[in-house]
This record gives structure tokens, sequence and C-alpha cells, in this order.
């Protein structure tokens, strides 16, 4: 019944008159090559799949590029999301063509060079042996294009957009704009000094608010590991519960704590130690210290748990080896728990930093990234990073493009950073740990 | 055959009509209502039944809070599925016709006279009607008539015999609000003088800044001088404003009625006056929010929207809607009423009101309150003169509007 088309002609050509067919016509080729019922099924899938969703893609594509040609009608936002879609739908269909080609032509070479050709039940036990890792993946892959792809690609592409208040969708039809939201952002003069000050203290909470909570955790961890302490398991019951509360609410109560006249904690310090109130919320230097050390207060009990975990993972024999050979407590630390810890945590901390870099609750719900500072354009306060310090420049005005273009900016630092810092640290290298 | 033909056409004209017929009725005779749940969303559903009964117009109303009733507008209205009357406050609404939501209601065709005239300019945008106003927001004196049970003619006196009760140590304030919310303060610019943006007319002229005039500088200078005298001091926000007021430390303030159903739970004693004359005769000239009732630009069925809010904010639907959900009407011939003249707390916001203007609608406002609240924070706490800064904070304004708008 399957009869096989080029197998009779002789010629060492095949390979090429599959591929051409399956070119013009999915399926075509493997038809020629006697695949009937792969074939069949191809151009059933072309027929009924492929060709049917050419002008669906084709429309939302064009909406991609145009954004949408009658305001009030056409929504730019959804046309964008939708031509997203229609994106990734037009390479997956692509994809397919090109594996059919493929497929015909290896197919037709298997042929040429005097190969059997494969029946039906071969190739569907091939498919299902190649194919099983892919359908596993598959409804992973859709979350991922879904969930993570989708929204990011629909942030960049803001980013390159006017979409602000004044050229909003439905009443305006959006328009490309190319590079000018990062020229304008990062041009306009009386911002450029603001930039470089909030950029400063960004860097230097992140690399505060990280080394801050893990040190902390881990003299916690290391006093809470020597077994001559009594109660280990109710003090660290205790000091993870900071932890335990949802930030945004100890944040508040916290920033209820540091009122200036108000507040237990200056009241404390006036009625106990007789000393002056601090401006915890009101002056530059005391607003920084405060975020770090609410955020100290948030953070170290993770870190406390975490290295914890490592530390009580730890193999005995290296410390019995270092007790017989004559090493004190500090050199036990210093050459053995030290760069053990370091090894498991290096890409935790790396982590932490990514996150504090951007770490927009504590700022904002502590003091609003106030205090005001003379001099300081643009909004921005004395406490302001640079993640808050844009979400007030941008979404108080009601500039998304801006927003976006930052937010890309922003991204890229991090991305930058974290991935020098990854490829340098011992444990992404898998290198052995001691050396 | 043919007769065949004939029966077959009749029925496939009856299953038209019976198709179409519902959907068209339906179409006609069904109005959907956005609220924020909770009592206002209980009250539109009550008047709809009432107007169902009178009318047969059938009201649907959907529970969505009031912020955010824009956002799916944006999202829903071009899509069909949006609602023909929304619902939020005025401030929003230069925001929201800037995105194309909203219908130019036919002003010439309404009689607009017994509305208090600050809630229609409310309802403006470049001179153009968008809304019918139902219920107001002013700010007004909260005091504890245990510790004052007069309240003076002037802020001077006021001021005066609220420095006599001050007296931190015991805990006991005299006079409190949140200075450096500009929301809160600008009572005094206005009263002083200050605008923020000048009224044309045809709508609010973003370009003609008054935050920085005489009027302006004196306002400052009266808020330092009320941090000077002690009474407000650093660290005084809303929460502990409020908290210091259910506990009875605290004699005055300044807060919204949004505030009493708080204070009311809390059993704290209030009463409720208008703010007392500034030195200069002027009473404070506060911001007031408005909240109106808008027909989407989407809606298929404007006429039939514009007719039921019409009758949704009547006088005697307004009277009711006072009653059940104590808002305060935003029509004179209601606040009028012998029978609204009972409740003191309601008519002192009432009078407030009409010592008041509608916060500015603008979208451009968005860049004012920010600069301002730093202004008057860098004037209290010391960092320079009123006369300095203002003008400062003024061209800050002026770059995040060119910002906004480039």
């Amino acid at each position: 019944m399957q009869r096989n088309l080029i197998e009779n002609t002789g010629s060492n050509i095949g390979r090429y008159t599959s591929a051409l067919l399956s070119t013009l016509y999915m399926g075509a080729g493997q038809i020629a090559n006697g695949q009937w019922l792969k074939g069949i099924f191809l151009i059933l899938f072309e027929t009924f799949v492929l060709i049917p969703s050419v002008p669906l893609l084709l429309k939302n594509l064009k909406g991609l590029i145009t954004l949408g040609e009658t305001p009030m009608v056409d929504h730019s936002l959804f046309m964008m999301i939708y031509g997203i879609l229609a994106a990734v739908a037009a390479i997956f269909l692509i994809v397919c063509y090109l594996v059919n080609i493929r497929d015909a032509y290896e197919h037709g070479l298997a042929i040429d060079k005097g190969g059997k050709r494969k029946g039906w039940k071969e190739t569907l036990s091939d498919m299902i042996d190649a194919g099983f890792p892919y359908l596993i993946l598959a409804p992973g892959i859709l979350c991922i294009i879904l969930f993570t792809f989708l929204p990011m690609a629909f942030n960049i592409m803001i980013a390159f957009t006017d979409y602000d208040l004044f050229h909003s969708p439905p009443r305006h039809i959006l328009n490309w704009v190319g590079f000018r939201n990062f020229v304008e952002f990062l041009t306009t003069a009386s911002w450029a000094n603001t930039f470089k000050q909030v950029m400063l203290w960004t860097v230097v909470w992140a690399v505060l608010s990280t080394l801050t909570t893990y040190l902390l955790g881990m003299i916690i961890a290391l006093i809470l590991n020597n077994p001559r302490i009594k109660f280990r398991k109710v003090i660290r019951t205790i000091l993870i519960l900071p932890y335990a509360i949802p930030a945004f609410i100890s944040i508040l109560m916290w920033k209820g704590m540091l009122n200036t006249n108000f507040g237990i904690v200056n009241h404390l310090l006036t009625t106990t130690f007789n000393m002056q109130p601090i401006p915890w919320l009101e002056n530059v230097f005391w607003t920084r210290f405060a975020v770090i050390m609410v955020n100290l207060w948030l953070g170290f009990p993770y870190s406390m748990m975490m290295i914890t975990g490592i530390l009580q993972g730890l193999p005995n024999d290296l410390y019995e080896a270092a007790t017989v050979d004559g090493a004190s407590g500090f050199q036990k630390f210093r050459y053995i728990t030290f760069p053990l810890v370091m090894f498991s945590v290096a890409p935790l901390v790396i982590m932490s930093f990514a996150y504090n870099f951007n770490n927009f609750n504590v700022i904002f719900l502590l003091n609003d990234g106030l205090p005001a500072v003379f001099g300081l354009q643009g909004k921005a306060g004395g406490s302001d990073i640079l993640i808050s310090w844009v979400y007030k420049l941008t979404f108080q005005s009601l500039k998304f493009n801006y927003a976006a273009a930052m937010s890309l900016i922003i991204f890229l630092l991090i991305v930058g950073f974290s991935i020098y810092n990854y490829t340098r640290t011992r444990s992404f290298k898998e290198e052995e740990m001691l050396r | 055959m043919v007769k065949n033909r004939k029966v077959m056409l009749m029925a496939l004209v009856l299953g038209l009509v019976a198709l179409l017929a519902p959907t068209l009725c339906l179409g006609a005779t069904k109005l959907v209502v956005w609220e924020s749940s909770g009592p206002e969303e209980q009250w539109v559903r009550k008047m709809g039944e009432l107007y169902y009964k009178e009318t047969g117009i059938e009201i649907e109303v959907h529970p969505v809070d009031q912020l955010s009733q824009s956002d799916k507008l944006a999202l829903d209205g071009p899509a069909g599925k949006g609602a023909d009357i929304v619902v939020w406050p005025h401030d929003k609404l230069g925001q929201t016709i800037e995105q194309g939501l909203l219908w130019e209601l036919p002003e010439d065709k309404l009689d607009l006279s017994n509305f208090t005239a600050s809630a229609i300019d409310a309802m403006r945008y470049q001179g153009r009607l968008y809304g019918i106003p139902y219920a107001l927001e002013a700010l007004a004196l909260v005091y504890n008539p245990d510790l004052l049970p007069e309240v003076p003619e002037t802020f001077d006196e006021l001021i005066a015999i609220a420095k006599k009760f001050n007296n931190p140590r015991k805990n006991q304030w005299g006079f409190m609000f949140d200075m450096l919310d500009f929301y809160f303060a600008y009572g005094f610019f206005g009263g002083y003088g200050a605008y923020v943006f000048k009224d044309t007319g045809s709508g609010l002229d973003p370009d003609d800044i008054g935050l920085a005039n005489e009027g302006a500088i004196q306002a400052v200078k009266y808020l330092k001088n009320l941090r000077d005298t002690g009474l407000i001091p650093e660290g005084t926000t809303k929460d502990i404003i409020n908290g210091l007021f259910i506990e009875g430390n605290l004699m005055a303030h300044i807060n919204g009625p949004w505030a009493y159903a708080e204070f009311e739970e809390a059993g704290a004693k209030y009463a409720v006056a208008p703010l007392p004359k500034l030195n200069n005769g002027n009473y404070p000239q506060t911001f007031i929010g408005v909240k109106g009732y808008y027909v989407s630009a989407f809606s298929n069925q404007k006429e039939e929207a514009l007719k039921f809010i019409l009758w949704l904010t009547n006088k005697e639907n307004s009277f009711k809607h006072y009653q059940d959900t104590t808002i305060i009407p935003s029509r004179e011939d209601v606040i009028n009423m012998p029978e609204f003249q009972k409740n003191k707390t309601i008519q002192a916001f009432a009078i407030q009101a009409t010592r008041s203007i509608p916060m500015p609608n603008i979208p451009e406002m968005r860049e004012v309150w920010d600069p301002m609240a730093h202004a008057i924070t860098f004037v209290l706490r010391n960092n320079g003169i009123p006369e300095e800064i203002l003008p400062l904070s003024v061209e800050q304004i002026k770059e995040g509007i060119m910002m906004m708008k480039r």
C-alpha cells in the first residue's frame, strides 16, 4: 500500500526533491518519501491550522507595528499584547514548518543512501522518545511565556512608546518613539545631579543592607550553634519572629515607633537616657540609619536560619582534625567555618543585593523616601533609592513610558552586576571548595 | 415545495425576531452602574429598584471600587463590557477625560440652578460639563466640646485658647492638623489669596500658578508660626492626631467627614464647626472633594443613563441619599431644608463647603502635591524663608508639568 515515489528514481536528489516539496506544502515531501500518514497529518495541519491562522497572525502582527488606527475603537495596549502573542505563535509555526522541511530532507537523505524508510509505527515511537521531554516541559514553557515573557516584553515595549497620560488609550493611539524616552530622561539637566545622588545612596543602601543582615545573621547563627548555649531552640524561635510577621505591617509599626515627638523610641531615649529626641524621619542621616536598621531587623532572621542550616551540615571531622592540629577557635572559624559558609551563601548574597537594590517596601513605607532635601530636584527625598524615585517621578505623573525605560535601565544594571558576580563566585565555577 | 419554502421563511423570520427581540429590549432597558461596595452600592441598588418600578428601566449595580473604576473602564469600555454610569472623586476627572472615558453632558438642556455652584464647577473640565455631583467632602474644625465649649470667631483667638491648653509634658494638645499635607494646608493659602491654578472661566490655566504670591508667603508664615508656638510639633501625622483626639487629649483639629465614623466607633466626644476667620477677615478657603455620577463614553444608552442620574440627584432623592448614607449633599435646596439643618455636624461641613473651592481637577495637579509639601517642610525646618523657597517650588511644579506633557 505504501509506495515510495523517490526510491524508484534511483538518483541521488531525493532529499532535495522532498525538501523542496515540503517547502511548497507541509507534508508533501513526506508523502514523496512514502510516509503517508505523517504526510497527511502535516497536510491537514497546514490546511486547517496554519493557513487559517495566517490572516489572524498578520492582523495582530500589523497591530503590533501600527498600534491601532482608530482612536476609541483600537486599544493600543491590547494590540500590543495580542501582537506579542501573535509573534510567539508565528515563531512556533515557523519552527514547525522548518522542522517539517528538515524532516523531509533527512528522510530523503536516508533513502538516497539506500536506508529503509521508516514506517508510521517507528516514527511514532521515535517521536515519543525524542519528544517526551518537550511534552513534559510544554506546560512550564507555556506558563513562562504567559507569565514571565509576556509581561517583560510588554514592559520593554512600553519603554519605546509615548504612553503617558496625554497619549493614553483609548482616546489616543500609542506611537513607537525609539530611544526618545531614554534620551529625554537622562538628559534633563536638573535631574542629572539628583540621579547621581540617588544612585550613590542606592548602591550604599544595597551594600549596607545586604552586608548587615548577613553579618548579624551569621554572628547569631554562630552563637546559637554553640552547644553550650541554653534554650537554643526557644531563642531561635523568638528571633525568627520578625521574619514571620508580614513586612509591610512591621514597617508601618516601625514608622510609628520612630515618630520624633510621639514615638516610643524617642520617648524611651528622652525619659530613660535623658537624650535629645533623634529626628529619625526628618534628618537624612538618621532616616538612612533607620531604614538600614529596620531592614536589618526584618532581614536577619532569614540569613540566620540559612546559616544555621549550613553550620549544622558542616562535616565534624574537619573540626576534629583542626583540634588535633592545635587550631584555636578563631582559626577554626577563619579557615573552616567561614569559607564553607561563604561557599554556600555567596550566590544568595548576590541575589539579596539585587533584591535590596530594588527594595521598594522598606524605603517607601517607612518614610516615603523622605525627608525632603533642599536642592534635590524631581521629587526625590533623602532616603529615596532609584526604584522609589522612579516611582514618584513617573507614576505620580503617569509617565508610564519613562517608568518602563527607567526600570529597563535598572534591570540592565542589576543583571550586569549579578552576572559578573555569579561567574566569579566559586560555587558557580563548581571548583573544589577549599583551595 | 413552494408552501414549504414559505413556512421555512416564516419560521426563519420568527426565529430571528425571537432571537433579536429580547436583546433589543434588554439593550434599551438595562443600565449598568459601578459603585464602591458597601452603603453606596446598596443605596444605588435600592434606588434602582424604585426606578425600575417607575420607568421599567432595569438598573444593574456592580461593586467596583471608585478609585479603580477608571482603570477598569479604560480596558472594559472599548471591549463593550463597561458600565453606563461610573463614579469617582472629581480630582480624577481631568485624567479620565484625557483618557477619553467620559461623555460630555448637554449642559444647555439641564437645569443645574439648585446644585451647589462649586460642586458643579468641580464637574467641569476645560469649561465643559461631564458629571452630576451627588456628594461633597469638605474640611472643617473637629473639636472636643468638653475642652472647647465654644468655637471662637477667629483663628487667632482659637490659637490663643489652644496655647493656654497646650502642654506636651502632660500630653495635652491644643490645635493640630497635618501641615505637611498640602490638601490640609491649602485652606490657609486660599484664605490669604493664593491659588493653585488661575480659574479663567473656561477651565483652569496650568501656566498661571499662584503659589508664590504674597498670600502664599503669608500662609506659609502662618504655618511656621503654628510650629514655633509649639502647637504642632514635628511628627504630627494624621494617625497621631486621630489617636490623640480619640483619647481626649486634643482640643481641636482639622479633619474631613470621613473621620467621624472612626470617632463614633471609638466613642470619642466630638463636634464640628466651620473653620474660623483668618486675621485678614477671610475664611480659610479649603479644598472640597466632589463625587459625581458620570456617563461612560462607551455607553450606547447615554441619554437614558443621564436621565437616571438626574433622577438620582433630584431634591427628594438627594435628601434620601443623605438620610441613608450620611453624605453631604451637593444641592443647595437640600442643605436649606429644615430637616437637614438639624444635623449640626453635616451642616458645619456643608457651610465650610460653600466657602471652599473644588480641588483642581486637571491632571497637572499631580505635580503640585509633592513640591508644595516639600516647600512647607523646608520652611518649618528652617531650611530657608518662604520668599525664597516658594518661587523655587513653583519652578519645580512647572518643570514637572513640562515633563508630564512632553
